[in-house]
């Protein structure tokens, strides 16, 4: 008797199981569905957007830096960073090319212009 | 009744939150890749790992290329369970790790990550190992990425893995219906970066019966040891999130997802430069997972233009599951012999 409770039970669960994700399933693939949901993100990030730039404003009205202004400068860093990392790289490649090293000649010789110009269009 | 019934709901909140902390404080515990490692180069967030090697390891250097979605450690995910582990027993290991990207890095464009950082790595390991080319695995998006480099710069990649690649976006899949949708350019307007935590969201939401699943397992094997480790291991991976650089997010939707570029010989570099299959030289072994519903088989062929030798091995996996379900070892084989003839 208990045995054929658990049993339906178990049945019970299988076919619950089954029939969610078959729904859930189509309701996640529905490109209807997706593209209305797509609309409503769209929606958030455009009023993120506006609500940013009148924090912006606000803040350029009390002479303070905003959250852009601070990205900005961030990003400027990264770019700085960037630049020094390739310096470096370069002048590595020509005091290794200037010792004759092997593998740093063949890289030197590898140089991003060259192989650029090949490929571009 | 009333203050007792305050003192019962007291002592659950109490107990409750001392599970949680105590789950969470030994979730924090398990370590970010078990195979031990030093940092040899790094440039802002994106550093070069290199895994210690047995005595007497030598060879052609490995680099792998993880995917920016998530982090690299589901690759050394435990001691029995990583593919970093068995490629460090025969061959000098490099990994790069993208870090934690946030807003600084939103402005870099998806080809700094496919081809200034994978080239920066692969000329330091020349410069360190004295060789020409390096061999090279890329997993999932590191796929792409590793397949966009080794087209870019024929004369530096040996042997290229492409673990579960998705290079061919025209039949994406699940993700590529979802990308059709995506409204790219009021991301690209708002957006400096897409959170982790919404990435994770929507791996999740696409997979809605994934969860429910997954405990079913659990209640299954909760007394097996060897499947607790992993499933913490795996539980602390995916609570650990990593946001998309913006115009790198919003470059992968548009260049890849919706116009398909890299297969059709059209995506090009931030600098100008073509991505050109046909240029493409290294042997190149396409591991793709049979159940993958991120990077679905068809998406994972390689473009027409590209005449490269090129094999196949398909694992009966899902995506995640060729890294580290019972197939992973295979997988993992396959790389290796792949790679050492």
């Amino acid at each position: 008797m208990f045995n054929m409770g658990e049993d339906m039970m178990k049945q019970w669960a299988e076919n619950w199981e089954k029939l969610m994700g078959d729904q859930l399933e189509k309701l996640v693939t529905n490109e209807k569905f997706i593209s209305e949901m797509s609309k409503s993100i769209a929606a958030t990030m455009t009023g993120k957007a506006v609500y940013s730039k009148m924090l912006d404003e606000q803040m350029a009205a009390m002479n303070l830096p905003s959250r852009t202004d601070i990205v900005k400068i961030m990003q400027k860093l990264t770019d700085i960073e960037e630049r020094l990392v390739d310096l470096t790289e370069k002048f590595e490649d020509y005091v290794d090319a200037n010792e004759n090293r092997p593998a740093a000649a063949a890289a030197a010789g590898a140089a991003p212009e060259a192989k650029g110009k090949k490929h571009k269009k | 009744m009333i203050a007792n019934m305050d003192t019962i709901a007291q002592q659950l909140d109490a107990i409750s939150e001392h599970y949680l902390r105590q789950t969470a404080g030994e979730l924090d515990t398990y370590p970010r890749g078990v195979t031990p490692r030093e940092e040899v180069w790094r440039a802002g967030n994106v550093s070069l790992l290199r895994f210690e090697s047995p005595e007497g390891v030598e060879g052609q250097p490995i680099l792998i290329v993880p995917s920016l979605i998530n982090r690299w450690y589901v690759l050394d995910i435990t001691e029995e369970v990583s593919f970093i582990r068995e490629f460090a027993q025969k061959r000098p290991v490099y990994l790069i790790d993208w870090g934690y990207p946030g807003a600084e890095v939103g402005h870099l464009p998806l080809s700094h990550y496919y081809h200034r950082s994978i080239k920066r790595a692969v000329r330091f390991m020349r410069r360190e190992h004295g060789c020409e080319k390096v061999d090279m695995l890329g997993y999932c998006i590191g796929g792409t990425m590793a397949y966009a480099f080794s087209c870019l710069e024929p004369d530096m990649v040996d042997h290229l893995v492409l673990l579960t690649a998705p290079i061919d976006f025209k039949d994406s899949g699940i993700f590529g219906t979802y990308a059709d949708h995506f409204p790219t350019e009021e991301f690209k307007q708002s957006m400096d970066f897409m959170p982790g935590w919404l990435l994770a969201f929507s791996f999740n939401f696409v997979q809605p019966m994934g969860t429910w699943q997954k405990t079913k397992m659990f209640k299954d094997k909760f007394e097996s040891k060897g499947f607790m480790k992993l499933y913490n291991a795996m539980e602390r991976w995916i609570a650990d999130p990593v946001s998309y650089p913006g115009k790198a997010y919003y470059h992968m939707l548009t260049e890849l997802y919706k116009e398909n570029l890299l297969s059709q010989g059209k995506l090009k570099t931030a600098e100008g430069l073509l991505v050109d299959p046909a240029a493409r030289r290294s042997k190149a072994l396409i591991l793709n997972a049979g159940k993958d519903h991120i990077a679905p088989l068809c998406t994972t062929q390689l473009p027409q233009s590209d005449k490269a030798p090129v094999k196949q091995v398909t694992i009966p996996s899902g995506h995640i599951g060729i890294t580290t379900g019972r197939n992973s070892k295979d997988a993992s084989k396959s790389a290796l012999e792949f790679i050492m003839n």
